[in-house]
């Protein structure tokens, strides 16, 4: 699944879904500034309700910018998930 | 932090509203990109802009649209300065947690502070704590 964001040059982000047996990777890529960072949150609190897992992979190696409260938009699902988030 | 913002050459005064202050920040990263700043550089001046305009906005004006932030700032070849003021209270830097300490971890707090003193050469705050100075050198 892949959900393409473009909310300007400054704050374009893309987020991808799969599922790989077990495992749930969650690829985000771009750039998170303030503009973006609630709907980056809810979306993935979405995902760990919609895709119930131990095991989420957080795959940040394409992202170009996050700022700190974006920072706290990507720990807090993960931490409800109770998994670990790895960059 | 004894410093007059008049000093520098640019000065803006917006509502206390994020999209408005994405103007100031993209001016500012069109002026370093001008005069060939590193893209390191670059990248510290736009995420520190970000913290503290989100500072100014968030917790300084509590997101009060009636009140604003001003930005005073200026690009030279050597460093990048800038200086954003907000209505509110203030607060003590000093008092601001370490979120690198393992209980804090996931706390939000203090984040956006940490970065902004990581990437940049100074961050300076007025006694009120209103009021945050940022320099960037050239490297």
């Amino acid at each position: 699944m892949s959900t393409p964001q473009s909310a300007g040059s400054s704050s374009a982000y893309h987020m991808d879904l799969n599922r790989r047996g077990r495992v749930v990777i969650v690829k985000l890529a771009g750039s998170v500034n303030m503009d973006v960072c609630d709907e980056v949150r809810d979306r993935l609190i979405e995902i760990v309700d919609e895709e119930p897992t131990e095991n989420l992979i957080l795959d940040l190696s394409e992202l170009k910018f996050i700022c700190s409260v974006g920072l706290g938009g990507i720990s807090q699902p993960t931490s409800v998930a109770g998994t670990t988030t790895a960059a | 932090m004894p410093f007059d913002p008049q000093s520098l050459p640019h000065r803006v005064t917006i509502p206390s509203d994020l999209a408005a202050a994405r103007q100031i920040e993209e001016q500012i990263l069109r002026d370093s990109e001008h005069f060939g700043y590193a893209p390191e550089c670059t990248f510290a001046i736009r995420l520190s802009l970000e913290e503290a305009i989100v500072n100014a906005h968030k917790h300084g004006n509590r997101c009060d649209p009636n009140k604003t932030i001003t930005v005073s700032y200026g690009v030279t070849p050597e460093r990048i300065v800038v200086w954003v003021r907000d209505e509110g209270e203030g607060f003590d830097p000093n008092l601001i947690p370490d979120p690198t300490i393992p209980d804090r971890l996931d706390l939000p707090d203090g984040r956006g502070l940490m970065l902004m003193r990581s990437y940049l050469d100074q961050v300076l705050f007025n006694e009120r704590g209103n009021e945050v100075l940022l320099i960037k050198e050239k490297s």
